[in-house]
C-alpha cells in the first residue's frame, strides 16, 4: 500500500546524552524538515495502549533511531512485534561524520545538535523514499506482546531483526521489509544548514 | 528497608509538553537538586533489561512524573509489577500552580517549559529529601518484577480502575498501600 505518513521512533532513552540527540533529530524531522509527513512516536504510549498510538506503529513504516549499543529502540519494536522499516544506529553516524555527541542531556551542545542533524538529514531521505517511490510497498502490521527480549538484554537484537547495514553508513535495513533508498537531497542539506538554528547558549533560544 | 536514594520515573512520551518538564525536571533533580542520590530510570533500557534500570526501580522508591492524563509511566511500571511511591500529573500540578503550558515548547528547555520543570523539580526534592531524612519513619519494600504482557495495549486515563490514589495535593499522588508521604506525618 502507499505509504503517507511515516513514524519515526527516536530511541526514547533519559540517562544518556545521546537520547537527548535522537529526540532532537526527532523534532527536526517531524517540524523542520518534512511536517505533515512524519510523525513521532514513543514505546511507552504503545506498550500501555495509548488510543491512536498502536493504530500509528501498525499502519506507518517505523524509522527507528537507536542512541546506544544497548539498542533499546529497536528491542521496544520487537517487544510489540513491529518491524522497523528502517533503523539508524547513532554511533556509526557518529563515527561518520565525526560530530561528537556532547555531554549535556537537557539539550544538547552544539556538537550534538550537529550529530541530530545528521541522523535527521538520512532519516528524512529514507522517508522521502517511502512516501515517493511508487515502487515502495509498505504491509500494516499488528501489534502483540512478544516476551522475547523483555527485562533480557542476552537477546541479540541485531539477529533477532536481521539487520543488515546499507551502503549509507549507520543505516540498516530489517529482514523482511521493503529495502529503502537513501538519496542525497541538496533541499535537505540547505534546510538543515540556513533554518535549523544551533544554540550555544541557551538562554539564547526564544519561544 | 530506609532509602537512600530515589528513582526518578519520567515520562517516556515526545509527541506533549508535559514529557519535556517530566524529563527537564528529573535532570534538574539528579544534576542539581539531590545529586549523588537520585537515579534516573530509562523506560526503553527497563524493558531491554539493562541491569541496573531494572535494579533501580526495584532497590529504591519511584517518583513518576505522568506526563498526561494516559499515565505511561505509571503504567508501564504497574505493568511489570512495580507501584511508585510518588506519582506527579504534570498537567494538573501545572494548572494547580498557575502555569499555563499551552505556549511553551516541547523541543527546547526554555520559557514556561523551564520555568515550571524547575518548580516540579524543587517539589520533587522536598518530598525526597524527607524521605531520605536520618531517622524518618518511611520504609521502603522492594517490589518483586512480574512479567504481565497479558495486560499490554490496555489504558485507562489517570489509571482508574487499576491504581487507587491518595491526592496529596492537585497533581501529586500517593498510590494506596504505598507508605506515607513525608507530608502526611504528624
Amino acid at each position: 500500500m502507499a505509504v503517507d505518513m511515516v513514524t519515526v521512533f527516536p530511541c526514547g532513552g533519559i540517562g544518556d546524552p545521546v537520547s537527548s540527540v535522537t529526540r532532537l533529530a526527532g523534532y527536526i524531522l517531524e517540524e523542520d524538515l518534512l511536517p505533515g509527513k512524519v510523525e513521532l512516536v514513543s514505546i511507552p504510549p504503545v506498550v500501555t495502549g495509548v488510543p491512536g498510538e498502536v493504530q500509528r506503529v501498525e499502519r506507518n513504516p517505523v524509522i527507528v533511531l537507536d542512541g546506544c549499543g544497548h539498542r533499546c529502540g529497536s528491542n521496544a519494536l520487537n517487544l510489540v512485534s513491529i518491524k522497523p522499516a528502517a533503523r539508524l544506529f547513532t554511533p556509526r553516524v557518529r563515527s561518520d561524520t565525526k560530530h561528537a555527541t556532547g555531554r549535556r542531556r537537557p539539550f544538547p551542545e552544539i556538537t550534538g545538535q550537529k550529530l541530530a542533524k545528521d541522523l535527521a538529514e538520512r532519516a528524512a531521505a529514507i522517508a522521502r523514499h517511502m512516501l515517493e517511490d511508487p515502487d515502495y510497498e509498505f504491509t500494516s502490521q499488528t501489534v502483540r506482546a512478544n516476551p522475547e527480549g523483555l527485562h533480557d538484554e542476552s537477546l541479540d537484537i541485531e539477529d533477532s531483526l536481521g539487520y543488515e547495514e546499507s551502503e549509507e553508513i549507520g543505516c540498516f535495513q530489517c529482514s523482511g521489509m521493503c529495502p529503502f533508498k537513501l538519496e542525497k537531497d541538496p533541499e535537505l542539506k540547505r534546510k538543515l544548514e540556513e533554518e535549523v538554528r544551533e544554540y550555544e547558549d541557551l538562554g539564547e533560544i526564544e519561544c | 528497608m530506609t532509602v537512600r536514594r530515589i528513582c526518578m520515573h519520567a515520562c517516556g512520551g515526545i509527541k506533549q509538553i508535559g514529557a519535556t518538564v517530566a524529563r527537564l525536571a528529573t535532570y534538574t533533580v539528579a544534576e542539581e537538586l539531590i545529586p549523588e542520590k537520585t537515579l534516573i530510570s530509562c523506560a526503553p533500557a527497563f524493558l531491554r533489561g539493562v541491569e541496573e534500570d531494572v535494579l533501580m526501580v526495584l532497590k529504591s522508591p519511584s517518583f513518576v512524573l505522568d506526563g498526561c492524563q494516559w499515565s505511561c509511566g505509571t503504567n508501564l511500571l504497574y505493568l511489570a509489577g512495580i507501584t511508585p511511591a510518588v506519582r506527579f500529573h504534570i498537567p494538573e500540578y501545572a494548572e494547580a500552580r498557575g502555569f499555563d503550558l499551552s505556549g511553551g515548547s516541547r523541543r527546547y528547555p526554555s520559557g514556561v517549559t523551564k520555568d515550571f520543570s524547575d518548580h516540579v523539580a524543587e517539589r520533587i526534592a522536598e518530598i525526597g529529601r524527607g524521605m531520605m531524612e536520618k531517622g524518618n519513619p518511611y520504609k521502603f519494600h522492594r517490589p518483586e518484577l512480574k512479567m504481565q504482557t497479558e495486560k499490554w495495549f490496555r489504558v485507562e486515563p489517570n489509571m482508574e480502575g487499576v491504581m487507587d490514589f491518595v491526592r496529596i495535593e492537585p497533581g501529586i499522588y500517593r498510590p494506596v498501600g504505598m507508605p506515607e508521604l513525608p507530608e502526611e506525618w504528624d
